[in-house]
C-alpha cells in the first residue's frame, strides 16, 4: 500500500470537500463540516477521471496527481478566501457511559476497515462493469479501453457497464495512488458518515440512548457488510440521508442556501444511483407541502420544488448525457428495461406487499436486516399509542416517518416500473436508505425523548417536580445545528 | 458521579443483553469474531495475489493454472471458449465455476467467449472434461470449433 498516496488523497478530499461545503455558507458545526468535507470531496473526485477522459488526457498516475492537485486548489478557493473564519473543532470527550458503546463501535469499524483493505472487490455487479473498466483504465490509461472488447452480457443484457462512474472513478484513483484493489475510499465514506450520524443522533437524544440506537444500526448485517463490500447502495444511502436530514433543517429555517445544499446532496445521490431521481421527486413533495401549509403561495411552492429538483436533474443530466453517453461506447436500450404493463396498479400494490412481507418482515429479511424492523415497529407502536393518548408527536418525528414511507413506496414503485430492479437484490439494498431514517425517527419519538429527558434530569441532579422544563434546558445543542427561528414552536 | 457509573454499568448490561439475542449472538460469534478468513491466520498471506486467491477461491486458481498450459500448447494469444456450466456438471466436473467472459478477462487478463458471443470464431482453446478433471485443449481447426459449438449449444447458458 502506498501510504503517501493515501495521505495525499485524504488531504485532497478534505480540502476540496471543505471548499464545496463552504460554497453553501451553511451554519453548521465543525464536526459536521469535517465529515461532510470528506464525503463531498471523495464523491467530487470520483468525477475527475471522467473529466480527464473527456478532455482526452491520458489517465496516468502523473496526470491523476496533477488533476487532483489542480482541482483541489480550485475548490479550496472559497476556503482560502474565508480562512480567518476557519475554526478548529472543539473536541468534547465522550462521557463515561458512552465508552462501552464506543469500544464496540471502534471494534466494528476496525473489522470493516480491515476487510475493506484486505479483500479484493468481489460483487458480481462491479466485476462485470465498473471495476472491470477501472482495472483496464489503469493498465491502458484510457476509460475507452479493451474491457469493451469482451462479451458484456449478463442476464441477457449489458447493464452493469452503464452504472454510474462514481465507483469507476474512485477505483481508478485509488488503484493508481494507493493499492491495487482500490476500494478503501469506501472506508472513508463509512467513517465520516458514522461519526456524523452518531453526532446527529447524540444531539437529539441522551448519549446512552444514542449509543444503543447506533448499536442497532451497526448490527444490521447487510448494511455492515456493505461498509467493506464496494457497491453503490451504501454511498447512496449516505447522501440521501444527509439530504433528508438537512431538508428537515431547511423546513425549520426556510433559508435558500440550505435548500440549495439539500438539492446538491440529492444531486450527488442521483449521480451515484440514477434511480434516486424518482426518490428525489417524491421527496420534493415534503418541503413543497410544508411550504404550502405555511401559506407561502403557489409561486414559492413551485420555486421550492424547482430548487429541490435542480440538483438531481443536473447531476442526472451529467451522468446520462455526458458521462455514460461519451464514456461507454455501447448502446443503451432502456425500452426493454421498463414494465410493459405500467398502468396495472394491482402490480404496484403487489410489489409493495412483496417488499414488506417477502423481504422486510420475512425470514429472508431477518438474515439481511436482523431484527431491526421489529425494533422500529416496537417504538412506532408504543410511540403511536403515546401520541394518541397525549395528542402530541413532534414534527421531526412525523417528518422522519414521512421519509420512511417515501423510501418504502418509491422502492415499491421502482420495482414495479423496472422489472430488473428486483425486490431481492436492488430493493433489498435500496432499503439501506430507510434504516438511518428509522433511527432518526426513533431518536425523535416521544417515548425515547421522555427517557432522554429523564436521564438528563438525573444526570444533572434536577428532579422533575422542581424543574418541569429541565429536558429542553439541558438538551445539548444539535451537532449539525442550523439555527432555528425561535418563534416556530414544534407541533 | 454515582449516576454516571450506574449508567455505564447499564450500558454494558444492555450491550451484553443485545449480543445475547440469538441472531446477534450468532452474528457476533461467526461473522465478526470467527470469520471464514480469520484476521490472525493471514499474517503470511498479505500479498496481492494471495489475497485474490483466498477471496476468489478454487476457480480463480484453476483458471490461472490452466493458462500456464498455453505456451506448451503453442497458443500465443489465447481466446478461451467457455463451456456451459451445465455441460461440465453433466460430465462430473463439480468444483469449477464457469465465469462470464467479463469476469474471466478481469481475473486473468485473457479473452474468453461463450458459444454465442460475438467473435466466437476467434476461439483457439477450450476447457473440457477429461477423466473427471478439467483440461485446456487447443482448437486446431474450424471444424473442431464447429463441433464444439454444436455440443455446447445443446446447453442453456446460465448468465
Amino acid at each position: 500500500m502506498n501510504l503517501t498516496g493515501l495521505i495525499f488523497l485524504l488531504f485532497a478530499h478534505y480540502f476540496a470537500g471543505r471548499g464545496i461545503v463552504r460554497l453553501f455558507k451553511l451554519q453548521i458545526d465543525e464536526l459536521t463540516t469535517i465529515c461532510m468535507a470528506f464525503i463531498c470531496g471523495v464523491t467530487f473526485h470520483s468525477m475527475l477521471p471522467c473529466i480527464m477522459q473527456l478532455a482526452h488526457i491520458p489517465i496516468t498516475v502523473r496526470n491523476t496527481y496533477i488533476w487532483l492537485t489542480g482541482s483541489t486548489i480550485l475548490l479550496s478557493i472559497p476556503l482560502l478566501l474565508n480562512i480567518k473564519n476557519t475554526k478548529l473543532p472543539k473536541l468534547a470527550l465522550p462521557k463515561l457511559y458512552e465508552l462501552p458503546y464506543m469500544l464496540i463501535f471502534a471494534g466494528l469499524m476496525a473489522i470493516s476497515l480491515w476487510r475493506c483493505w484486505y479483500f479484493p472487490p468481489t460483487p458480481r455487479d462491479v466485476l462485470t462493469g465498473v471495476e472491470l473498466i477501472a482495472e483496464y483504465t489503469v493498465k491502458e490509461h484510457t476509460m475507452l479501453n479493451s474491457a469493451f472488447s469482451v462479451d458484456l452480457r449478463l442476464n441477457g443484457a449489458a447493464n452493469n457497464i452503464f452504472k454510474s462512474p462514481f465507483i469507476t472513478g474512485l477505483q481508478i484513483i485509488y488503484k493508481q495512488l494507493v493499492l491495487p484493489f482500490g476500494q478503501i475510499w469506501l472506508s472513508l465514506l463509512f467513517l465520516s458518515f458514522t461519526v456524523w450520524f452518531y453526532s446527529v443522533i447524540r444531539s437529539i437524544v441522551h448519549p446512552a440512548i444514542a449509543g444503543l440506537l447506533l448499536l442497532i444500526y451497526f448490527a444490521v448485517p447487510d448494511l455492515f457488510a456493505y461498509t467493506y463490500i464496494m457497491l453503490y447502495d451504501y454511498p447512496n444511502m449516505v447522501f440521501y440521508f444527509a439530504a433528508f436530514y438537512f431538508m428537515m433543517k431547511y423546513i425549520d429555517s426556510q433559508k435558500t442556501n440550505e435548500l440549495v445544499w439539500v438539492s446538491f446532496l440529492l444531486g450527488m445521490a442521483t449521480y451515484i444511483r440514477s434511480e434516486t431521481l424518482v426518490l428525489a421527486a417524491v421527496t420534493s413533495l415534503l418541503p413543497m407541502a410544508y411550504a404550502w401549509r405555511s401559506k407561502a403561495g403557489i409561486k414559492q411552492v413551485a420555486i421550492t420544488g424547482a430548487i429541490f429538483m435542480a440538483g438531481p436533474l443536473v447531476f442526472n443530466f451529467i451522468l446520462s448525457n455526458i458521462f455514460i453517453k461519451y464514456l461507454i461506447p455501447v448502446k443503451f436500450e432502456l425500452g426493454g428495461l421498463l414494465n410493459q404493463d405500467m398502468f396495472n396498479i394491482g402490480g404496484l400494490i403487489d410489489k409493495a406487499k412483496e417488499l414488506l412481507f417477502d423481504l422486510m418482515l420475512s425470514d429472508k429479511g431477518e438474515a439481511v436486516y436482523a431484527h431491526f424492523y421489529y425494533f422500529f415497529l416496537t417504538v412506532l407502536v408504543v410511540d403511536g399509542i403515546r401520541a394518541i393518548v397525549t395528542k402530541k408527536m413532534s414534527r421531526d418525528a412525523i417528518m422522519a416517518l414521512w421519509g420512511v414511507l417515501i423510501v418504502y413506496l418509491t422502492l415499491s414503485l421502482l420495482s414495479f416500473l423496472i422489472p430488473s430492479h428486483t425486490i431481492i437484490n436492488s430493493a433489498k439494498r435500496g432499503l439501506f436508505k430507510i434504516i438511518p431514517l428509522m433511527i432518526l425517527y426513533m431518536a425523535h419519538s416521544g417515548i425515547l425523548q421522555s427517557l432522554s429527558a429523564y436521564l438528563y434530569r438525573k444526570e444533572n441532579g434536577t428532579d422533575e417536580e422542581k424543574s418541569p422544563k429541565a429536558p429542553a434546558a439541558v438538551t445539548p445543542k444539535p451537532a449539525a445545528t442550523i439555527t432555528r427561528p425561535t418563534g416556530k414552536a414544534k407541533k | 458521579m454515582h449516576f454516571k457509573i450506574n449508567l455505564t454499568l447499564i450500558s454494558i448490561l444492555v450491550i451484553v443483553l443485545f449480543f445475547n439475542i440469538p441472531f446477534y449472538n450468532n452474528w457476533l460469534n461467526t461473522n465478526l469474531l470467527n470469520p471464514s478468513i480469520s484476521y490472525f491466520n493471514v499474517q503470511d498471506q498479505l500479498g496481492v495475489e494471495q489475497r485474490r486467491e483466498s477471496r476468489y477461491g478454487y476457480s480463480y486458481m484453476a483458471y490461472k493454472e490452466l493458462l500456464k498450459m498455453c505456451p506448451r500448447l503453442q497458443i500465443d494469444t489465447p481466446v478461451l471458449l467457455l463451456p456451459p456450466e451445465k455441460f461440465l456438471r453433466e460430465k462430473g466436473i463439480v468444483g469449477l465455476n464457469v465465469t462470464e467472459p467479463m469476469v474471466y478477462y478481469y481475473l486473468t487478463g485473457q479473452k474468453a467467449v461463450w458459444y454465442d458471443s460475438p467473435g466466437v470464431d476467434k476461439a483457439n482453446c477450450v476447457l473440457l472434461p477429461d477423466n473427471g478433471k478439467i483440461v485446456l485443449k487447443k482448437i486446431n481447426t474450424p471444424q473442431e470449433l464447429a463441433e464444439l459449438l454444436t455440443t455446447f449449444k445443446k446447453y442453456k447458458l446460465d448468465l
